[in-house]
């Protein structure tokens, strides 16, 4: 058996007071004899020396004042968060879906009723934006074909039904 | 009602950290406030030695006390306090380092790059500047040590914790805590020898 190697081996935890009553004085009587070992074990005792002597620093006198400041803060801001802005969340993001899904239907019913084919080429281009917005007045029509108000304007005002697609100006 | 009465109440109960620990979670702030004045001084030193300067120490400690009050209902009151405190004060250490270390890497290139701030309140002026520069040579070994063996090296030296107890905070094995700290103290012999 190798009795430096095993010392060696258990050398720093023996430095560290990590090694059982027998361990301990197994090693204490091999260093007493052995100088290669006793050699090493004063190097290792020169490591914790040099990061000896680091001074303690003392918190400041309103640490705690501070820490407590600070979840005070916290606290404020989970409670808003909480009772003000949680709540809220929900309406607004209905709100959100609402106006966001308005605009997509909105916006696929003008695509259906325009003509690709009229929009891609660009003689007819500038006209794009009056034929969006006639058709957005369509799309908000107040008497819907086929309704009682749309009939009553149809007697009132003799239209013809097939033309009323075109603009509706009052 | 005495301003210290709260304190002077619970001091002699002498009620364990685990105990406070419990009413914090219920949103205790007198049993908050005990813990706080009863681990400051462990945290912030503990913390410096770690990242060698007092300002992001003070920073770090309050950070280290917020998390516990916040995260303190998920505390399990099996974990020994000592052990919880110091994996939260490690995550946030290093978490810093590494903010810093990147924040670094922009900054090399300009001339006023921020010193560490090290020096301490030393008493007398003789003092002042031998400790000050006792203390710059500490932090100078200590920064040539990885992460973990630095973190193992003042968990044992510094702080006086059991190989057992840095195994815990670490969720290392014994044996790994061991070698960390041969690794370690072999490095800081290399550097001693320079
Ligand atoms: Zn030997």
């Amino acid at each position: 058996m190798n009795k430096c190697r095993d010392v060696r081996k258990k050398l720093s935890a023996f430095q560290d007071g990590e090694v059982n009553q027998i361990q301990k004085e197994s090693i204490e009587t091999h260093l007493r004899s052995c100088r290669e070992c006793k050699k090493q074990f004063t190097a290792m005792m020169h490591t914790y020396q040099s990061i000896d002597k680091l001074p303690q620093i003392e918190p400041d006198p309103i640490f705690t004042q501070q820490v407590i400041a600070r979840i005070n803060k916290t606290s404020l801001q989970d409670h808003f968060l909480n009772n003000f802005l949680r709540p809220l969340s929900i309406p607004a993001a209905m709100v959100i879906i609402g106006l966001l899904s308005g605009t997509l239907i909105g916006s696929l019913v003008i695509q259906n009723q325009l003509n690709p084919l009229e929009l891609s080429s660009p003689a007819n281009y500038p006209d794009r934006e009056n034929i969006v917005t006639s058709l957005s007045l369509d799309s908000f029509n107040a008497a819907p074909p086929g309704s009682i108000a749309d009939g009553f304007l149809h007697v009132t005002l003799g239209t013809n039904m097939d033309t009323r697609n075109h603009g509706v100006s009052l | 009602m005495s301003e210290s009465s709260p304190e002077k109440k619970y001091q002699k109960k002498i009620q364990t950290a685990e105990d406070l620990m419990q009413r914090v979670a219920n949103g205790d702030r007198h049993a908050f406030t005990t813990l706080v004045q009863v681990h400051q001084n462990s945290i912030l030193n503990f913390i410096w030695r770690l990242m060698g300067d007092k300002t992001h120490a003070e920073d770090l400690s309050q950070d280290v006390f917020l998390r516990v009050w916040k995260s303190a209902p998920k505390y399990e009151k099996r974990a020994k306090f000592s052990t919880w405190i110091y994996r939260i004060a490690i995550n946030l250490c290093l978490n810093k380092k590494r903010t810093l270390k990147i924040k670094n890497m922009f900054l090399t290139s300009l001339p006023l790059k921020r010193q560490p701030q090290i020096n301490t309140d030393f008493t007398t002026p003789e003092n002042q500047l031998l400790k000050a520069e006792q203390t710059r040579r500490i932090f100078d070994i200590l920064n040539t040590l990885p992460s973990a063996q630095r973190i193992a090296v003042t968990l044992k030296f510094y702080q006086g914790l059991s190989y057992a107890e840095i195994s815990q905070i670490l969720d290392r094995s014994i044996p790994a805590v061991d070698a960390l700290l041969v690794r370690a103290k072999k490095n800081i012999q290399k550097k001693i020898r320079k």
